[in-house]
């Protein structure tokens, strides 16, 4: 069962145990976090320009793409850290961590005509080591991309479309708007979560005269997808936003918008290959076009392909078609009857009801039989929440299983411990039993003798050094033979031993990668094979290794990959870390903090250290800001600035992490870029600002081309002593339109009037936030204070609502 | 794409909405008081017992102070446990405290140093909820981040209130710049919650939202919007207890333009060289600012001052900020105190949730220890210049008498004329006496 949030912890024992033995250097700071691309994703058949964001990115860092459809160009080298935009969460809000920095770069994604609908995982290596990646959606409609510039709703184009956009900051809500041509179902199916957007989508829909028509809150993470019924011309506002108004700019989507019937499952939800079947396709509007869920019956041809696991189907109504639906193909006879003995090996679909809370079925078996139970329920678009038991011939429980992680849908291996009749009972815990869509599909069937190898989609091996990388070995129905491990395609300079082999006695096996001394520091999708022979039969299985991205598995097998990302690294030979490391130290907001950093090289390294903001932030709230700083050789310790904004509370312990990046040839003599992360975190506690500077209230309603006279005051601190600096700042979107001479503010007066001029554009009209800041030195370093003040701006012809002195006529 | 600017609606004919009208006087605050709530107080407010002490500034470490470093030097105890500092003489002989206190050392004959304080609480939170109210916590430390954390149980704060009640111009209880964790009123509710301050009065531009008013609006503008908040709640003024309410949003209009109000939180009128004796932090500010609401009439000034949970590099930020900015605030206190001659009516205590564990630890810090914590009291009836309790050699624990929370509790209710075994029913009727258990230290009373 899962539940708002805890799929970010779905963690498989698997995994855990071989992060356990890999063994990395802890300072040495390989690009981690999972990526984003933006647009996340692309129609087959065209180039795409994207933006592709992740963690401690060096400029050399190298891009791959196991699909070798696909081509992925690099256009530029990673700029600067990202910092988050205002506005910021206060209070408890504010003890949450926000997502990790991200440095971006320029790419173009080439998809082949043809490509089938689908995610394409992207990976990323430098000299520090192999790192995550992320997802590009491949999709099969027309796309369009969100003008992040409106502050109107944008208008969509026929359906189907699909939506390329994110929630970029804090309270951000993205509006879509369109103008029914007919009478029909719409479907809005949000992709945020599979494509590695750790946000929770809203889905929204407001009629023309504001009402909200329908809502959807994806509290599971598994992604919401909505059906709803329009009338013709009337206009409707598709609204989409995190659950709790999140936003950042790796919270990119896809939103697909089609119009048309929706399928939400079958039955059965799978055919034979090669046969025609009668299939119940249950979902909204499919018989009717109305916005309920109902059921028809249509015969299916399925395709006899043995390499196929499944086909998309699109159901053609008289009400439109609707997005396809993906029927499994299998080699049993499907039935399609509830509770009745079942024709073991075998599988059938049924429905849970209200009143019909579980379903129990048997089977004969012997003793020392394997058995594979499987009941599919997410994976064929069902709201059901299946849990699995067998009971033995002694009506005791054998085993039962909830979730088989990533997915929610279970697989339960039995080993029969007597001969006799065995019952299975599906079971459902989401109590979500009072639809027709309430439907599993159970599979049971002998184990085949086999085995599967699992490892992590990742290595890195330091030059002249080893690495011990594990192969896990699941073993199936009485699969006890050696297996034989190959490696293939990996890094120049790097090897295995000979004669790897998985004995039948052990779980998993390390093995040692090699890297010599002169190797460049490189990386390469390698390949691992395990090879077996049962009887006279040879048994060959590719290691695969769960890949991350995708937040919402719909299947188990959805993200593995079989291209293990190997790279060859170089040490950092420095050490950084703080002179107060994790110690509190008090500092006042709208300042410059200067905390003294300690530089330590070994291995007679003499070149130039870069300090900048890490990836990975920790307590590091509502825009503290670090420098990007170059450190000499012969700089031992040095004050790095970090700025705090002045509107940080004071009521919350602060931090910012840093990491030390310097250019090192390989043993090739390429130079490359290798980052270390500070040891310890700088902490700061946080105190009132020395320099503040206030508009009092007022609302300011003009006629835009009125030139008008502003307020301001400005508090100081006796410790500050230079000169004050006043600007103005303008929203881009009026840039040249408003129009104030920046200057110095006067001593010894704490009240100046500014005068401000206009230009009569309808640009101008509107509510607009101008941002006035002053700037002064505190220790040579900068002290700031800002204060927006609202500006209503009326078309030139239109009277001002309120009389305002500071209006001039 | 960003949200559809809001549009500008339900504004008044004089421009002012509802929420800018009812800003005034509302702290905003949850769980915090707002004037008319104030005034309803005030009108039901106990008579005070006669007291050494009318006002109490409670000076709060929170995350607890490393009094081994300060107040309870161990200089023979080996290094990692003595740390890097010194002691020093103070101008009572045979007292010495820690080298960055330098400025307490000169006037220690005017405080008294608690130094066998100890409990078993080692929690921020629980402990915060344990000194502050004298009762355990029903939540394990980390477990409720509201604030206050005292949901039940009142602060001693609120019971100051609530038994003592209003004395000049300003609320009995304050906080500053922030809520206390565990200083709300608990099931004494609302009107015995503090009013806090909620600026920090470090800041140039520091002020008192409750208790400002716009210096645009006119008088004319000003009555206009009482009009406006009457009218808005003219429809439920039948009722006895809306009329009563309405009363108190008068007297709140009367506090935020009475001159002696506005005055006591007007720090900018101190000369400058106090202001920087007290130290320009938050602390220094916060303590001066205590000394004027107690002149003004406070009974009880609560000053939040974090970021004493020192587990990592302790010894720059102890001696760089935490020791000199406490030195300064309490040593600056005390003496401004006694040269207005407030000192004898006024007690102030300096304490945290806990101490710090006298072995430094792998990190080159200090961890929580609530076995042995020192606390300076000063003034108020306190006997002055002397040490109470001592500790082992490695300052782990008490090696005299322990006074634990209900005694400190309990000493200070003395001092202020509060009777400690006064029992209140919550809602559910369930008596809870003011301290339970617990006597008064009498080794600090003159």
């Amino acid at each position: 069962m899962r539940s708002l949030r805890s799929t970010i912890v779905l963690t498989s024992v698997f995994t855990f145990a071989l992060i356990l033995l890999q063994h990395e250097a802890k300072a040495q700071l390989i690009p981690g976090g999972i990526g984003y691309a933006h647009p996340a994703g692309g129609k087959a058949g065209t180039k795409i320009e994207v933006k592709l964001g992740g963690q401690d990115w060096t400029p050399d860092t190298e891009f791959f793409v196991g699909d070798k459809r696909v081509k992925l160009e690099v256009l530029s080298a990673p700029g600067p850290v990202l910092m988050h935009e205002p506005p910021y969460w206060f209070d408890i809000k504010s003890f949450a961590n926000d997502p990790s920095l991200p440095r971006e770069i320029s790419a173009r994604f080439t998809l082949p005509e043809g490509m089938p609908a689908g995610p394409i995982h992207w990976r990323v290596a430098n000299a520090n080591g192999a790192g995550n990646g992320g997802i590009f959606m491949v999709g099969n409609t027309p796309e369009i991309l969100e003008d992040e510039s409106l502050r109107t709703p944008q208008q969509l184009p026929d359906f189907p479309v699909t939506v390329s956009g994110r929630l970029k900051r804090i309270e951000e809500v993205d509006r879509y708007q369109f103008k029914a041509k007919k009478s029909e179902l719409i479907t809005c199916d949000l992709f945020a979560r599979r494509l590695g957007s750790d946000f929770n989508g809203v889905i929204e829909v407001y009629d023309q005269n504001k009402r909200k028509v329908v809502e959807l809150f994806d509290t599971e993470g598994t992604d919401p997808t909505l059906t709803f019924a329009v009338e013709k011309d009337n206009t409707y506002t598709v609204s989409i936003r995190d659950v709790d108004y999140r936003g950042f700019r790796s919270f990119t989507y896809r939103l697909v918008v089609d119009s048309g019937p929706r399928i939400l499952t079958a039955i059965p939800a799978a055919g034979k290959r090669g046969q025609k079947q009668t299939i119940e396709f249950i979902g909204i509007g499919v018989a009717t076009g109305k916005a309920k869920i109902e059921s028809i019956k249509k015969e299916v041809a399925f395709p006899a392909d043995e390499k196929l696991a499944s086909f998309a189907y699109k159901l053609e109504t008289p009400f439109g078609n609707g997005q396809s639906y993906s029927l499994q193909l299998s080699n049993f006879d499907e039935k399609v009857t509830g509770t009745e003995l079942i024709m073991a090996p075998g599988a059938v679909t049924a429905r849970l009801t209200e009143a019909k809370k579980s379903d129990t079925y048997s089977f004969k078996g012997k003793k020392g039989e394997l058995w594979t139970i499987s009941c599919d329920a997410i994976k064929i678009g069902s709201n059901l929440d299946i849990n699995l038991s067998v009971l033995g011939p002694d009506g005791k429980e054998l085993a039962s299983k909830d979730d088989s992680s990533p997915s929610m849908d279970p697989e339960l291996p039995v080993t029969l411990p007597a001969d006799g009749d065995y019952k299975i009972i599906v079971r459902d815990l989401s109590g979500k039993t009072k639809t027709l869509a309430s439907v599993y599909r159970l599979v049971v069937d002998k184990t085949k003798t086999n085995f599967k190898l699992r490892t992590l989609p990742a290595a890195s091996v330091p030059i002249g050094g080893t690495l011990a990388l594990a192969i896990a070995i699941t073993r199936e129905a009485g699969f006890k033979e050696p297996v034989t491990l190959t490696f293939a395609n990996l890094p120049e300079g790097v090897s295995v031993p000979a004669n790897l082999i998985i004995l039948p006695t052990v779980a998993s096996l390390n093995v040692t990668l090699t890297c010599t001394k002169d190797a460049p520091a490189s990386a390469v999708l390698a390949k691992i094979t395990g090879t077996a022979k049962v009887a006279d039969q040879t048994i060959t299985n590719t290691t695969l290794a769960p890949l991350k991205g995708d937040l919402a598995a719909r299947n188990p097998d959805s993200n593995l990959t079989e291209s293990i990302l190997v790279a060859t690294t170089i040490k950092p030979p420095f050490k950084v870390k703080p002179v107060v490391a994790d110690g509190g130290i008090r500092v006042h907001r709208g300042a410059t903090y200067l905390p003294e950093i300690i530089i330590e090289r070994n291995e007679g390294f003499k070149g130039e250290i870069t300090l900048d903001m890490a990836g990975t932030q920790q307590r590091h709230r509502q825009g503290i800001r670090g420098s990007v700083v170059a450190v000499g050789p012969e700089v031992k310790k040095l004050s790095y600035p970090v700025f705090l904004p002045e509107w940080l509370e004071t009521t919350r312990t602060s931090r910012i992490g840093l990491i030390a990046i310097a250019q090192i040839p390989d043993p090739k003599g390429k130079i490359r870029y290798v980052q270390a992360a500070m040891d310890g975190q700088i902490t700061m506690s946080i105190e009132g600002a020395m320099l503040k500077l206030l508009h009092p209230p007022e609302e300011l309603v003009l006629q835009s081309g009125a030139s008008f006279e502003l307020t301001l005051k400005l508090a100081q601190s006796n410790k500050l002593k230079e000169p004050v600096n006043l600007e103005l700042i303008i929203p881009d979107e009026i840039k040249g339109l408003v129009t104030f001479s920046p200057m110095v503010w006067p001593t010894n007066s704490d009240t100046l009037k500014i005068k401000v001029a206009t230009k009569p554009e309808a640009k101008m009209v509107g509510l607009w936030v101008l941002t006035a800041k002053v700037t002064t030195q505190f220790e040579k370093h900068p002290v700031v204070s800002e204060t927006g003040i609202e500006v209503e701006f009326l078309p030139v012809k239109e009277n001002p609502i309120a009389v305002n002195p500071a209006i001039k006529k | 794409m960003m949200n559809e600017p809001m549009k500008r609606s339900n504004l008044f004919c004089d421009g002012v909405s509802r929420r800018q009208a009812l800003r005034i006087g509302a702290s905003g605050f949850l769980g915090g008081l707002t004037l008319p709530k104030l005034f309803q107080m005030e009108a039901t407010a106990a008579t005070g017992q006669a007291a050494k002490a009318k006002s109490c500034i409670f000076l709060y470490l929170q995350g607890g102070p490393s009094t081994i470093d300060m107040w309870d030097m161990k200089p023979d105890a080996p290094a990692e446990i003595r740390g890097p500092y010194k002691p020093i003489r103070t101008n009572v002989v045979g007292t010495m405290v820690g080298e960055h206190c330098h400025r307490s050392a000169k006037i220690a004959d005017k405080y008294t140093i608690l130094r066998s304080h100890s409990h078993n609480d080692n929690g921020h939170t629980t402990g915060s909820h344990y000194v502050l109210t004298g009762n355990r916590p029903n939540f394990a430390d980390g477990a409720n981040s509201r604030v206050p954390v005292n949901e039940l149980y009142p602060s001693l704060g609120s019971i100051v209130s609530r038994e003592l009640g209003t004395r000049g111009s300003v609320p009995p209880y304050i906080n500053m710049p922030h809520p206390l964790t565990a200083g709300g009123p608990g099931f004494y509710g609302a009107e015995h919650a503090p009013f806090v301050i909620e600026s920090d009065p470090v800041q140039p531009d520091f002020e008192v939202k409750d208790l400002q008013t716009d210096e645009r609006l006119s008088e004319l503008r000003f009555k206009r919007r009482q009009r406006v908040l009457k009218g808005l709640e003219k429809d439920s003024v039948q009722s006895g207890r809306a009329n009563t309410m309405a009363t108190y949003y008068d007297k709140a209009r009367d506090l935020i333009t009475s001159p002696e109000a506005r005055k006591a939180f007007d720090l900018k009128s101190e000369p400058e060289k106090l202001r920087t004796a007290y130290g320009h932090t938050s602390l220094g500010q916060c303590s001066l600012l205590s000394r004027r609401l107690v002149e003004a009439g406070c009974r009880f000034v609560g000053v939040d001052h974090g970021s004493w949970d020192t587990h990592f590099s302790c010894f720059p930020s102890l001696e760089k900020d935490l020791i000199p900015h406490a030195d300064m605030a309490f040593s600056t206190l005390v003496a401004d105190l006694q040269d207005r001659g407030l000192l004898d009516t006024t007690l102030v205590v300096m304490m945290g949730e806990m101490g710090r564990t006298p072995r430094i630890n792998d990190k080159a810090g200090r961890d929580h220890w609530s076995q042995a914590q020192s606390v300076l009291l000063a003034g108020g009836g306190i006997k002055p210049g002397i040490i109470v309790g001592a500790t082992d050699k490695t300052a782990s624990f008490p090696t005299t008498e322990p006074f634990g929370v209900a005694d400190v509790l309990r000493t200070i209710f003395h001092l202020m004329g509060i009777d400690s075994d006064k029992v209140y029913r919550t809602p559910l009727g369930r008596p809870v006496p003011i301290v339970s258990g617990g006597k008064v230290i009498k080794e600090l009373l003159i």
